[in-house]
């Protein structure tokens, strides 16, 4: 019986290891190799205390976690701007070097590694010393349950839907007002900080810490538990480490011959197991969001997206006043924007060049002009994606220049993309979602400066207040959704969608974010003409609800219907401002505009 | 990206997967197939190499004894823990050999029927090891032969929790393995117990030698024992020390190691490297162009190999099973039917386990003639305390067995013979004998 | 620390960096046009050193045929992988396919190593390619077949930097590396590109496997450690840049790797090339993201 045990508790172990990894890989997209390499600072930190200084269990325990979860934070600071593939390689030389370092200093074992001074002792829990396998089970499931619990509740939640947005799309989600750096710092910390305990538990469990137990070889296998079990899916997590842990003992009680030959042929089979595995099922044993609970509760969800009936409701709920924004002295007066000699060079060439602009609140802009005149550089400029070389940007009388996009946003100017740029894999609902954010100063209130959900401490400690925050956003989310008339798509993900109705998706989000300047990059482009009109009321009614709108757009006919005022753009420079009529009628801008004709 | 069209095209595999499926399965069961004649090949071949019962007990001087006290038709499972798999599998599979030899011929000759338990710890990974131990100690095994000097540690821990007499034939004790409860080492301490050989050698055959380098393998907090063990070695013989050079196992390239060798340029150079280390070594010193006569630790054939002609100068001081000249009747019968049972030249590494096993068998009679319990590591560990001597295939002369003796603190043979050898193309001739401490230090005419 | 010594330590330098120029070639021809993380490069590598080494013992033939015999089964085993094993699962996987492929060819190299291993057992075999001697050059000294290894290695990468950049294939998988969406709008068919990439990127692997085997020896874990070298190679490289900058990018590595042996032990070497990739990496971004920015205006925004 012992034998089955000490293979559940080996499971369990990697179980920590693989769920945490998916937290971090699934749900943020964020590829990692070197989570091995974080159970072994974990591992070799308790190793070394409790035989320098004779630490106990749980002290140690708490010390190999932390230490390993503070170099979680440390490589998360390098990883932050990093693409995919650069992320990858960036593992995979931590990997090495902390590998290399446990593996060659003396003090740590050198190569050999080193050996427990004493068993695990839970005390002042009974239990006494942990020796036969049977007497680990317990603990290892309460710890696999709270790597479980708190992932899970990490991972299903307000803070979980921002890691999502990560992954599917960095750049729109920090455009949302999303403080990305801050959460891949605070991902890659605690599920740093989980490995370091899987690999603390490993220690003690096998009684030795050594390469050989963190190796690289190990980090692949934990990732291939992950990908297996299915990513975004802690339940499959479980079962990828189970099969993976299992695939050895149950070949070696079926294949029963010359055990030299058995033990190659058996990870023959592991190996092919695992390429057959992931190719018959590549998303995983258990799909994303795939769960026992949720699939017990249906009535609850399917309650909240009733069919809409007009696409244009003035129903809408009164905004709750967004809390604690500082400068309210400037903030009524009529210019909500000012720019002043903003200019950009790449190279040789002036995309933007001493620009000057200025927008009335309440009012629709339009920025018009010829191709490759610069203006979604501009949109860039403003939104902080790109940096200006020189000028100023006041937002209500602030100056926003240098700061990053997801303050700007937070500071109340957003803007949408030519191409969109949903969320593909998450729902419509929860796109509009992560618009929504209860602002707060509050120190705690990091990393977002919100309360509920996204915030770590609340979404811990704080379920009920949490719950509350959750159900408002969710509320508010399906007020704008049936504003675009999509509340019967709510639960659909946005990627399905058309593009008509995707493009209504990224404005119901703009509009959750209750920012007072929206800047919509060609927003009547790549659809036709009944969605056209259906997002020309929509940009209308924007206005009726005290939005200040800029729009980029080479429609004539759009900019008709909504531009109070209409600036022209050329090469970099605003030459001409006014009415479209007084601008159509100039026959300078009427050539240039629309080229030879 | 419209995830439809992904969603649909994730519902393809599962048309696809019952072919799939059959697929894979096709796959496993060719190669289980395949392999099975490969298997059976090397499926145990029990056999006890020609040698009858009756030659057993003869040359151990246990005739007249009766089945109990040999322990006939007692069942005993003994552990074994090889590098199966990976770079060191070499030694598995010898090792392997050897114990399945002795087990066949104790059975023949009225020993009990020993059940050898292979487990794999992959060439010194030590999650393997720390594995192999618990499944064994939570199987009730007793004793274990163990390998690597109980696969670096790892089983250290195991082996006392679950009372399991183990003896490491393999890597005996080294430096960080004594005095560690229920592991005994069955062989010299490598390094250490072989500078005093080698450095002799060189001072009996080549005064000019008097800078001597060091190339070692790191072994953690071990590597400060040995660098000492080998200055303590060097003032004996009146040589110094030209320079230590740290390497890795499983190294591959020492073109740097060279290099600094070459700086320093030591009249000779004691190499203690393991498994094929020593080949790449030896191929990349050859290579650089540099002729400085080097006395390893260890020879296996693999080395040889790799090394090629490079190896031809290579020597090295060790406890070595020379096939050549075995000593007493026992290593000659050994040696008789293990070349008839595998068609190969017993080495080092099938002596030790061979002898080994025939260990655990007297430790066995020993506890039935207490009239204890054979299943109990904690007595057979008791009875090996109670006399830490045994017989061995090394040293001895003629009918007079050679035996090995072991410290009951440190856990290490006190007596045991060694030798210095030349590689001599893949069967290494002695040129030295002498004893733990460089006692009895003489030339082989 | 002597000029002898700093030469011979450039030297050793030179010859590690060339065949980790060589890996990172061929790895990096196949991860830039294809994206795939292939892994299986190591399997790749070690089997074409496995067919040469058993085609010229037992088998018995002479040194080119076992050594044609060794990249033809490279090559025909890198693109079996691409067509059997990564083109269906990439099609299956959709947005996870940077990850599904990289598991399916972690699954492959252990499977295919051990099946090497089983076949043709862990004990080291040898290449014979050229006679083993050492060559001295004053007081540096290395060996011939490490000689060969350097001249082979810088061919072989001027060879196919010459057929991506003047041939009509070559032309088509920069293409394919640059923008695979424009590509197949104009009509060059990816299917077929990727192959031929595969087929590029095993002959230079199965090269180096065979160089390695004669440098070293022939046994199970040989392409462990080069395919985390040509990863890192490629990566430092640059995956949409030529093999010539590539294999310059491995020289870097092996000098770095060498030359630390003048300061600190050389157990200490991999610690410090990975620590020099992972100060390369902190400071990577800062310069290139502006560049890309500036590249394509036309973007909405500059990607992280």
């Amino acid at each position: 019986m012992d034998y089955w045990w000490d293979i559940l508790n080996l499971v369990l172990i990697f179980s920590v290891f693989a769920i945490s990894l998916n937290l971090l890989v699934g749900y943020t997209g964020q590829v990692s190799i070197a989570h091995a390499a974080f159970g072994a600072i974990g591992g070799y930190t308790a190793a070394y205390l409790s035989a320098q200084i004779g630490l106990p269990f749980w002290p140690a325990l708490v010390a190999g976690a932390l230490g390993a979860g503070f170099a979680g934070v440390l490589m998360s600071l390098p990883a932050l701007r990093l693409s995919p593939e650069y992320l990858v390689l960036l593992t995979i030389a931590v990997s090495s070097i902390v590998l290399a370092v446990v593996g060659a200093v003396p003090e740590l074992g050198g190569a050999y590694g080193m050996i427990a001074s004493k068993p695990a002792n839970l005390s002042p829990l009974p239990g006494g010393d942990l020796i036969f396998p049977h007497q680990w089970v317990m603990p290892l499931l309460a710890f696999a349950a709270f790597t479980y619990l708190v992932c899970y509740r990490m991972g299903e939640s307000a803070f979980g839907r921002v890691l999502r947005a990560i992954r599917d799309d960095e750049t729109a989600a920090r455009a949302l007002g999303s403080n990305v750096f801050a959460f891949k710092v605070v991902v890659f910390g605690i599920t740093s900080a989980f490995a370091g305990l899987a690999g603390v538990l490993l220690f003690y469990y096998n009684q030795i810490a050594s390469t050989s137990v963190y190796g690289l070889d190990v980090s692949l296998k934990i990732f291939a538990m992950t990908i297996f079990g299915g990513l975004g899916n802690f339940t499959g997590s479980i079962l990828g480490a189970a099969v993976v842990q299992l695939l050895q003992p149950m070949l070696e009680r079926i294949v029963r011959i010359d055990p030299g030959q058995a033990f190659l042929i058996q990870l023959v089979v592991y190996g092919l197991g695992l390429t057959v595995l992931v190719r018959v099922r590549p998303q995983g044993l258990l799909p994303e969001g795939f769960s026992l609970l949720r699939a017990l509760r249906p009535a609850k969800t399917r309650l909240a997206s009733q069919p809409s009936a007009k696409p244009i409701s003035s129903t809408v709920a009164a905004k709750p006043a967004p809390c604690a924004q500082t400068a309210g002295a400037a903030a009524q007066s009529s210019v909500i924007l000012e720019v002043r000699d903003l200019s950009k060079r790449f190279g040789g060439i002036a995309a933007c060049r001493e620009l000057n602009l200025d927008l009335q609140r309440g009012k629709i802009a339009a920025l018009v002009g010829p191709n490759g005149a610069g203006k979604t550089t501009v949109f860039n400029l403003l939104t902080g994606a790109l940096r200006a070389d020189g000028g100023s940007i006041r937002l209500q009388g602030e100056n926003v220049r240098g700061l990053a996009p997801d303050m700007i946003a937070r500071k109340g100017m957003v803007r949408s993309f030519q191409n969109v740029r949903v969320f593909a894999r998450m729902t419509a609902l929860e796109n509009v979602m992560l618009g929504i954010r209860e602002l707060s100063t509050d120190w705690w209130c990091w990393p977002n400066g919100t309360r509920g959900g996204e915030n770590l401490a609340d979404l811990l400690l704080l379920p009920h207040m949490t719950g509350r925050v959750e159900r408002h956003t969710h509320e508010r989310a399906m007020e704008w959704l049936r504003l675009v008339g999509l509340a019967n798509v709510a639960q659909t993900p946005a990627g399905a969608l058309s593009f008509g109705q995707q493009k209504l998706v990224s404005f119901a989000r703009l509009l959750g974010t209750d920012a007072d300047l929206l800047l919509l990059d060609e927003p009547a482009s790549g659809i036709d003409s009944k969605w056209v009109e259906q997002i020309l009321e929509l940009v209308a009614h924007m206005r009726e609800l005290g939005k200040t709108i800029c729009i980029v757009e080479h429609s004539i006919h759009v900019v008709e219907r909504l531009a109070d005022t209409v600036f022209f753009m050329e090469l970099g420079h605003i030459t001409a401002q006014g009415t479209i009529g007084e601008l159509t009628s100039d026959p300078r801008l009427a050539e240039v505009y629309f080229g030879t004709v | 990206m419209n995830n439809v069209t992904a969603a649909r095209d994730s519902a393809t595999p599962f048309r696809n997967r019952s072919k799939l499926c059959r697929l894979a399965g096709g796959l496993a069961l060719g190669l289980l197939l395949a392999a099975a004649p490969a298997g059976a090949q090397d499926a145990s071949p029990s056999g006890t190499g020609g040698v009858t019962g009756d030659q057993i007990k003869q040359v151990l001087g246990l005739e007249g004894k009766d089945a109990k006290a040999l322990g006939t038709g007692l069942h005993f499972k003994l552990g074994i823990v090889l590098a199966l798999t990976g770079p060191g599998s070499y030694y598995g599979r010898i090792q392997g050999n050897g114990a399945k030899l002795g087990v066949a011929q104790i059975k023949a000759a009225g020993g009990p029927d020993i059940e050898l338990i292979f487990k794999d710890h992959k060439t010194a990974d030590a999650q393997a090891g720390a594995r192999a131990t618990r499944e064994l100690g939570i199987d009730g095994v007793p004793a274990i032969l163990s390998s690597f000097v109980g696969d670096i540690g790892a089983m250290f821990p195991g082996v006392a929790q679950y009372k399991m007499l183990t003896l490491d034939g393999g890597g005996g004790t080294s430096d960080f393995g004594q005095r560690k409860p229920y592991f005994w080492g069955m062989r010299a301490i490598e390094p250490d117990d072989d500078f005093i050989g080698a450095l002799k050698y060189w001072k009996a055959t080549d005064p000019k030698i008097k800078r001597v380098s060091l190339v070692y393998f790191d072994q953690g907090p071990a590597n400060e024992i040995v660098i000492n063990n080998f200055k303590k070695a060097l003032a004996e013989t009146g040589q110094e020390l030209a320079s230590t050079e740290l390497t890795t196992i499983g190294q591959t390239d020492y073109s740097a190691t060279v290099s600094r060798l070459k700086a320093s340029n030591p009249d000779a150079i004691f190499l203690f490297g393991t498994g094929v280390d020593p080949g790449y070594f030896m191929k990349q010193l050859v290579n650089a162009g540099m002729k400085t006569p080097v006395i390893g630790a260890e020879y296996i054939s693999d080395a040889a190999k790799v090394a090629g002609p490079a190896f031809d100068n290579y020597m090295f001081a060790t406890d070595w099973f020379n096939p050549e000249k075995p000593t007493n009747a026992w290593s000659k019968l050994f040696l008789q039917s293990y070349i008839k049972e595998f068609n190969l030249e017993p080495e080092i590494n099938a002596a030790n386990y061979y002898e080994d096993t025939f260990a655990i068998w007297d430790l066995i009679r020993r506890v039935i003639a207490k009239g204890g319990n054979v299943n109990s590591g904690e007595e057979l560990q008791n009875a090996l305390i109670a006399d830490p001597k045994f017989q061995s295939v090394y040293g001895g002369s003629g009918t007079q067995l050679g035996t090995i003796e072991l410290d009951t603190t440190t856990h290490t043979a006190t007596k045991r013979p060694l030798g210095v050898y030349m590689s001599n193309n893949g069967k290494p001739k002695q040129v030295a004998s002498f004893g733990i401490g460089g006692a009895d230090f003489e030339l082989t005419k | 620390m002597s000029l002898e010594q700093v030469a011979q330590l450039t030297v050793a330098g030179v010859i590690n960096g060339s065949f980790y120029a060589l890996v990172g070639a061929g790895f990096g021809l196949i991860l830039g046009v294809t994206g795939r993380f292939h892994y299986a490069f190591a399997l790749v590598f070690t089997l074409s050193a496995y067919v040469t080494s058993v085609l010229e013992t037992p088998a018995g033939l002479p040194m080119p045929a076992a050594i044609v015999g060794g990249l033809l089964a490279a090559i025909v085993l890198g693109i079996a992988i691409e067509r059997f094993v990564y083109r269906p699962l990439a099609r299956a996987s959709g947005a996870v396919s940077l990850l599904t492929i990289f598991i399916s060819s972690l699954g492959l190299t252990i499977a295919g190593i051990n099946l090497i291993t089983l076949a043709w057992t862990a004990f080291s075999r040898s290449i014979e390619l050229v006679p083993l001697r050492p060559i001295n050059v004053g007081a540096i000294s290395f060996a011939s077949v490490e000689a060969v290894l350097v001249a082979a290695s810088w061919l072989l990468i001027l060879a196919l930097s010459g057929l991506l950049n003047f041939s009509d294939l070559g032309r088509s998988i920069r293409a394919a590396r640059g923008n695979p969406q424009l590509a197949r709008i104009l009509g060059l068919d990816p299917d077929s590109i990727y192959l031929s990439v595969f087929a590029l990127g095993s002959f230079l692997c199965g090269a180096a496997g065979i160089l390695d085997g004669a440098r070293f020896a022939v046994q199970p874990s040989m392409g462990i450690r080069p395919v985390m070298f040509a990863f890192v190679v490629a990566f430092l490289g640059g995956t949409r840049n030529g093999p010539i900058v590539v294999g310059l990018a491995g020289l870097f590595v092996g000098l770095v790797e060498s030359l630390s042996g003048l300061f600190v032990s050389p157990q200490w070497s991999s610690l410090v090339v990975f620590s020099v990739l992972f100060i390369y990496l902190v400071l990577h971004p800062v310069d290139f993201r502006a560049l890309r920015a500036s590249i394509l205006p036309a973007a909405s925004s500059p990607r992280g």
